[in-house]
């Protein structure tokens, strides 16, 4: 009889063997950034809690080419679909509860005949309790909900957001009987902190009241006919079997939410994904209009996603023609198997390293894959492929399917097996598992697109075609440097750790200082202050010694020297140091000398030191909110603070200009799409400087004499691995790329 | 369901590039890597890099992931493939002496899933131990998959698209182990 299982005897042995220490997430994420660094994708990391602002007008106002579907459903922003036509009840104001340093908000609660959806955050999880621990010594338990009548519901779907100090959830459950105004959300303990000593079932009680007159629940209206349009593909080709359906749409204050499906008839292949890059949405004019993917709404509706069904969901933001549009599909993936296969001999005595050129072209469907070389493993017991593909195909896996393999983890360049027995002697044939390719369209649906409030953007210095047309010019303008001298941070090969680097306008080239993410020059530019893992430490330009700032850790990022020479801002992160942590962060002042060290702005929130006037005597800096960030300044003697302005964008960077008159900062523009502005402190004034969709361009800072802004471009068509640097003129919208500086400007004086 | 997390929330936000994603991923699944690669490299430094250039590699294949898949047994053979590499590649600076029997080693875990005995078990798990580390890492990977990762013999087959024709394999080798088995009964009694 079993006392155990196999697994409980390995996993025992195996925790005998590793200790209790695990945490990847700091290497890990170190090394992502290299990947991160592609896109420069910085997307908040953080969902605070959304106030869901509420008011129960059924819109009726509907497009004559479009009638409003059976009503059963309708879109609540910050919560979802809800049904129509029936009261719903929502909670009477959020609820906070302390459990020593960790806070539970409940933020919202909204329940209809079907369903109670809770929104609630958990704050300040202790550093000791995320970090270097058994993952089995946490909490894993999802709260539930105690009714009046003291029924249990358990939660039904989850969706949530961890950012290491705290985390935000969506619970939903059955609904509350329609008679029953209370009820209570019941912690088992807190998750991801640990069950020893945590306490047991938290209690959260909630009370919801009849949602008021006024709550705006938007109609979702559904097209007058599927639209599904292939464009001239034969029936037998896989594309032909696909197609592209547009069923509804939802139109709120501010966006249009385009609720549709790709589907195949080809039972052979799963559909995998579509980039948003293959998406397009022409209006009535003929021009694309701003679109964006929303992965957290899905049409009740549409059916789950399959093999053969992808439901899709875009966000329509910004101005439009309104009247027949077109949302074209250019490709779609698809994961296939293939029977494709190639035979090699490694001969009668093949030596571990030993490399195969091979060059074996392999018809994957339309597309040619070509096997370049097999090398053996070290034991002399698998092989791994170097293989090129086009840019239509992805994740060629291979095989031996004649003998027993180990392991195997995906496709791709690199990829490979280990024998399970031994190297099979003679030739062997090497087998396709599987691939990604990408279908080619288009397909094309049409949508009625109703009339919209939106106003159309300005025009801007940094354009797609003005930066192609910048990289084409012999010449080139730079600011007057005179002297000045710009610290750049960048991660590049070949380990991809984020580095502080001197650069040189003139000649383009740029002298490694030290490993740090963040950095700034003394006024004298004889010493830099930069942000390491370690903590933030001095270093000497003119000798490259390097002094740790006593009493810093690696919780400190972004330090900022003021203009006069005295003082340093820097950011302080959450407990657990991770990168991205969004849990509190303060604003932290210290002496030019790294003593002195002391909080200007502590409290639960996200805030972030961004820059100093050029008096010195104010600090700007931002501070989180749910949909964007607050600038606020303040005076670092007195910490009286006053409100400026408030950017739409959580993780936007500030850069003053040197006469202080203006800011540089990032900005979220229609359908998620990244801007730089110029404007006055108090956001007056804004000019677009930069909308280059879908070049990425932040990072903004001041030339010295005020005249250029340097910002960070990164265009996948130059270089998937890297951005570069880029200098806009602001009196003339002349583009100087400086495409062998790579990374973002952190300091220049 | 009592999951840490919704799992494929995780990785369709992951998708979207979100990469605070990732550390939810990591958070759920880094035990179990490490524990996995640690049983093949036999080493906790090197089943840590195993572990995370498992998650770096799921990292950047990951828009390919279908997320209606199970996505641990899609990273753990990834895990596994990564440690053997690793290991044999340490095995290469450091030439082991090898001479483990993996059916011996099947056997004693075998017993120590059933023994009652406390000693005896802490006796067998030492053993096991043993016997794994004259395994060279692929072989411990057989362990692996099979008795900590749960996959059976015809889950290994499929999970690597064995042919049909190709189970002889299997079958050869669930015959040695149950030989083995009876000997070690018979040893015990």
């Amino acid at each position: 009889m079993k006392n155990r299982t196999s697994e409980q005897v390995l996993d025992e042995l195996a925790r005998e063997l590793t200790g209790q220490d695990f945490n990847l997430s700091s290497g890990l994420m170190a090394q992502i950034r290299k990947e991160e660094h592609k896109k420069m994708k910085r997307k908040s990391l953080m969902i605070t809690a959304v106030a869901v602002v509420l008011g129960i007008t059924v819109l009726l106002s509907v497009p004559n080419a479009a009638q409003a579907v059976k009503r059963l459903f309708g879109y609540l922003p910050g919560t979802g679909f809800v049904e129509q036509g029936v009261p719903l009840r929502i909670l009477e104001q959020p609820v906070k509860v302390d459990i020593e340093e960790s806070k539970i908000i409940l933020s919202q609660a909204v329940t209809d005949s079907e369903n109670l959806r809770l929104f609630y955050q958990v704050e300040n999880i202790p550093y000791s309790d995320t970090l270097n621990e058994d993952n089995e010594a946490y909490c894993h338990a999802l709260p539930w909900v105690r009714t009046a009548d003291g029924q249990r519901l358990n939660a039904k779907t989850v969706t949530a957001n961890f950012w290491g100090s705290g985390y935000y959830r969506q619970l939903e459950f059955s609904a509350l009987p329609a008679d029953q105004h209370s009820a209570t959300l019941v912690l088992p303990c807190i998750e991801g902190a640990l069950k020893a000593g945590s306490p047991a079932d938290i209690e959260v009680p909630m009370l919801l009241v009849d949602a008021p007159e006024g709550m705006t629940v938007y109609p979702i209206v559904e097209l007058p006919t599927p639209t599904a349009k292939p464009v001239e593909q034969q029936e037998t080709n896989l594309a032909g079997q696909i197609s592209l359906t547009v069923q509804k749409y939802i139109q709120t204050d501010d966006r249009l939410i385009l609720l549709g499906a790709v589907q195949s008839a080809n039972p052979d292949v799963r559909l995998s994904l579509v980039e948003i890059s293959d998406v397009l949405l022409l209006d009535a004019s003929g021009k694309p209009a701003a679109l964006a993917e929303d992965y957290t709404l899905e049409d009740p509706e549409s059916g789950e996603r399959t093999a053969q069904n992808l439901p899709l969901t875009y966000v329509v933001a910004g101005a439009y023609q309104p009247g027949e549009a077109s949302l074209i599909i250019d490709g779609v993936w698809v994961e296939r198997s293939s029977d494709a296969s190639f035979t090699f001999d490694p001969g009668a005595n093949p030596q571990p390293g030993q490399t195969w050129t091979l060059n074996k072209e392999l018809q994957l469907g339309s597309h040619l894959v070509t096997i370049k070389d097999a090398v053996l493993t070290p034991d002399g017991m698998g092989f791994s492929f170097s293989l090129e593909n086009g840019k239509d195909i992805s994740n060629v896996a291979l095989t031996d399917l004649e003998h027993a393999v180990l392991g195997g983890g995906g496709g791709g360049d690199g990829t490979g097996f280990n024998y399970r027995d031994a190297l099979p002697s003679g030739p062997i044939t090497i087998s396709v598992s599987f691939y990604s390719e990408r279908i080619k369209g288009p397909w094309q649906a049409q949508v009625e697109l109703p009339a919209t409030n939106a106003t159309p953007l300005p025009d801007s210095c940094l354009t797609q075609a003005t930066w192609q047309e910048a990289l084409l010019k012999s010449s080139r303008a730079l600011p007057t440097t005179d002297g000045s001298l710009m610290v750049l941070a960048g991660a590049n090969a070949p380990d991809y750790f984020y580095r502080l680097y001197l650069a040189d306008l003139e000649s383009s080239t740029a002298k490694d200082l030290l490993l740090s993410d963040g950095g700034s020059l003394s006024p004298d530019q004889k010493t830099l202050v930069a942000a390491t893992d370690e903590g933030m430490k001095f270093y000497d330009l003119t000798t490259g010694a390097v002094t740790p700032i006593s009493g810093s850790d690696r919780r400190d990022r972004e330090p900022i020297w003021s203009p006069d020479g005295s003082t340093i801002a820097y950011t302080r992160g959450p407990a657990t140091g991770l990168i991205g942590a969004a849990g509190p962060h303060e604003v932290w002042l210290m002496d030019a000398d790294g003593t002195n060290q002391r909080a200007l702005v502590s409290d639960n929130q996200g805030n972030f030191a961004q820059a100093w006037t050029p008096d010195s005597k104010t600090l700007l800096y931002t501070s989180r909110i749910a949909d964007g960030a607050l600038l606020i300044s303040i005076d670092p003697k007195t910490g009286e603070a006053n409100l400026l302005t408030q950017f739409n964008y959580q993780n936007a960077g500030v850069a003053v200009s040197p006469d202080g008159k203006q800011m540089a900062y990032e900005a979220m523009l229609p359908g998620e799409k990244y801007g730089v502005y110029v404007s006055d402190l108090d956001g007056g004034n804004a000019r677009l400087i930069a909308n280059a969709d879908p070049i990425v361009v932040t990072g903004p800072q001041w030339s010295p004499d005020g005249q250029w802004l340097a910002v960070t471009v990164y265009d996948a068509s130059i270089n998937e691995n890297s951005s570069s640097l880029a200098l806009v003129n602001l009196a003339t919208c002349e583009i100087t790329p400086m495409l062998d500086l790579h990374g973002h400007v952190v300091s220049w004086r | 369901m009592e999951t840490r997390m919704n799992e494929t929330q995780a990785i369709q936000r992951l998708k979207n590039g979100e990469v605070g994603a990732m550390e939810e991923l990591v958070q759920q699944y880094q035990s179990k890597a490490i524990r996995t690669a640690c049983l093949i490299t036999r080493d906790e430094e090197l089943a840590r890099d195993a572990a995370q250039e498992a998650f770096l590699r799921v990292y950047q294949r990951i828009r390919h992931f279908d997320e209606s898949r199970p996505f641990e047994p899609y990273l753990l053979r990834s895990v596994v493939n990564t440690a053997i590499n690793m290991a044999e590649k340490q095995r290469k600076k450091v030439p082991l002496h090898e001479s483990g029997d993996p059916e011996l080693v099947e056997a004693l875990i075998s017993k120590a899933a059933s023994t009652e005995d406390q000693v005896v078990y802490r006796q067998l798990k030492q053993q096991i131990l043993e016997g794994l580390s004259q395994l060279p890492p692929r072989e411990r990977a057989v362990i692996v998959e099979r008795y900590y990762l749960g996959l059976s013999e015809k889950e290994m087959a499929g999970m690597h698209e064995v042919a049909p024709g190709t189970v002889k394999w299997l079958l050869n080798s669930a015959r040695n182990r149950l030989r083995i088995l009876m000997r070690l009964e018979d040893d015990q009694s």
